[in-house]
């Protein structure tokens, strides 16, 4: 198992480079991919996700992460688990497999609340724009297989966990109507699992206790079938952090690295890189990269397109596409998340960091409807993009996985000690 | 009369045992703001030409902004905050409609875009955000600007 991981992560030698012609989409620009291995660089790739799935994902990038039994050698490595940097933690679905097809089944130690004199075990409702997954949280010992970063003793939520009430929470907690989609297994999440990396360190609060009712919100359960219904208050001990600021070393963020791909998409990519730390070894300084900080709460900065102002972006690796508010047509239903222009539209956006500092963010759209129909066994697809609405409240332009095509992409995490802002970063022409 | 602590309950926790929300999508916003008083400030109406924004923020601080045309009925619907409200709840009937419809798998954690004739539905959301609006075209005031559900 672990020699195919090799093999399959660090085929070739020395690192390779995209050169192409310049432009928008992804499709040019030159990045220097790092090699996978030790100390801190992991293979990335970017396919159709688990074989299970009833429909291949798209444009979403997995990487293999071993999930033990804390200060054990009981361990189960986990293919396809979604790098997101739209999110935080590492989370498995109770029904994932590991690289040998078995089950996900190591026993793993719940974490506890104690709730009037008793153990109560804690678990957590995790909302996407989506739909919901509903877990339990446990601890576990986490080591990347082929860059060997580990960390110990790391809360994970195990989506879908039969101590919790399983596939179906009780009480009907966490329990999203339409449109909405309960996300409890592979089928419905698209993945074994997501290792959210930023760029916060905990996914409620990075400060203090965690108030039910956000996104990331805590219940305490005495049995599978009773969790308290008004949620928990997770101290920040219990909550799920991020698990690579708790990396010895290469702790502060993380580099998303991918090839160019031509316009009209490509099968599958293998020969991505996932680089932990920035600016702490040889191979992940900032180097000439344009340094974007977000701000500390929402971790968003300002774009601007066309004219229009999008006060609230952001870059996130876990966007199967550029999402934002334009006059580009939408694709006729069911495919309405796309946008379908009658010929490619060749964007320029400018982002802007809370310091002021500007980068160039060049992107084509493409008709989303034309590029499924022309190579309907195609997962990556750099000129997808569709909507997203905009209103005085909140205005976002959300460069996605096609952003980062070709290009290196620096995610910061937040230092809550140090009181350093998240950011993003890349080399802007 | 449902209290407006049964309704912000109902449409943004949706697990709390509660009645309906009466102030869905489609439904009526006057028993909204009738419980104005007891909210000691955490629903605030404005009142505009042709429409009123019914704004309701939680302990969470979740801003959720519903918009009434003058006869009561509710014609869209935002929110914006560190969470989202319960869609189920805040879409109302709208809800049971999209949910007869197929089911597919999603995948795309950040973003929802649905649209139909009788309902749109656009719902965004990363770690620490969540933002999103809905409206049924049917119900749109005569010269309402989509530009104006903000």
């Amino acid at each position: 198992m672990t020699t195919a991981l090799l093999a399959a992560g660090c085929g070739g030698g020395g690192s390779s480079s995209n050169s192409g012609t310049g432009g928008g989409g992804g499709g040019g620009g030159t990045a220097t991919i790092a090699t996978p291995g030790p100390p801190n660089v992991e293979s990335l790739i970017v396919d159709g996700g688990p074989p299970t799935l009833p429909a291949p994902s798209i444009n979403t990038a997995f990487i293999s992460v071993q999930v033990c039994l804390p200060g054990t050698t009981t361990c189960q490595t986990i293919d396809h688990v979604e790098i997101d940097t739209g999110s935080v933690g590492l989370r498995i679905l109770a029904d994932a497999t590991d690289t040998s097809g078995a089950t996900f089944s190591v026993p793993l130690p719940a974490e506890t609340a104690d709730i009037n004199g008793s153990n109560a075990l804690l678990a957590e409702c995790l909302q996407f724009a989506d739909g919901a997954s509903w877990g339990s949280v446990n601890t576990a010992d986490i080591t990347l297989p082929v860059s060997g970063e580990h960390a110990t003793n790391v809360n994970v939520q195990i989506i879908g966990a039969a101590a919790t009430g399983g596939v179906t929470p009780p009480n009907g907690l966490c329990v999203p109507k339409a449109p909405l989609m309960q996300e409890n297994t592979v089928a419905t999440f698209g993945a074994n699992g997501i290792l959210g990396v930023g760029p916060f360190t905990n996914d409620c609060n990075d400060v203090g206790p965690c108030s039910p009712g956000a996104a990331a919100t805590y219940y305490a359960c005495s049995s599978a079938s009773n969790c308290t219904i008004t949620g928990y208050t997770a101290s920040l001990a219990q909550q799920i952090p991020n698990p690579v600021f708790l990396f010895p070393k290469d702790n502060n963020g993380v580099i998303i690295e991918l090839p160019g791909v031509a316009d009209d998409g490509a099968a599958s990519l293998t020969n991505g890189a996932l680089v932990f730390g920035i600016g702490t070894e040889n191979n992940n300084a900032l180097g000439s990269a344009t340094q974007l900080l977000a701000d500390p709460d929402t971790g968003l900065i300002s774009a601007s397109l066309g004219g229009s102002q999008y006060p609230d972006s952001y870059l996130d690796s876990g966007s199967n596409g550029n999402f934002y508010s334009s006059s580009i047509a939408p694709c006729p239903s069911p495919n309405t998340v796309w946008y379908c222009p009658s010929s490619t539209v060749n964007e320029n956006a400018t982002l802007q960091g809370t310091n002021g500092t500007m980068a160039a963010a060049p992107f084509n759209v493409a008709n989303a409807d034309t590029l499924f129909m022309d190579n309907p066994a195609f997962t990556v697809f750099p000129e997808l993009a569709g909507p997203a609405g905009c209103t005085a409240q909140l205005c976002s332009l959300d460069l996605g996985l096609p952003f980062f095509f070709g290009l290196n992409v620096y995610t910061g995490i937040e230092n809550p000690t140090t009181g350093s802002a998240p950011y993003f970063a890349y080399i802007s022409n | 009369m449902k209290s407006i602590r049964s309704l912000i309950c109902a449409i943004l926790l949706g697990a709390c045992g509660c009645a309906p929300a009466l102030a869905a999508l489609g439904g009526d916003a006057a028993s909204v703001e009738s419980d104005r008083a007891s909210l000691k400030g955490a629903l605030r109406v404005t009142e505009r030409v042709d429409y009123a924004v019914h704004e309701i923020q939680t302990a969470a601080g979740i801003t959720v902004r519903e918009y009434a045309a003058p006869d009561g009925k509710v014609f869209a619907v935002t929110w914006r905050g560190p969470g989202r409200p319960d869609l189920g709840q805040l879409l109302g009937k709208y809800a049971e409609q999209l949910a007869q419809g197929p089911r597919a798998p999603h995948y795309n954690h950040h973003h929802l875009n649905i649209q139909t004739p009788e309902v749109v539905v656009q719902s965004t959301g990363r770690t620490r955000l969540f933002f999103g609006r809905a409206w049924a075209p049917a119900l749109l005031p005569g010269n309402f600007s989509l530009n104006d559900i903000n």
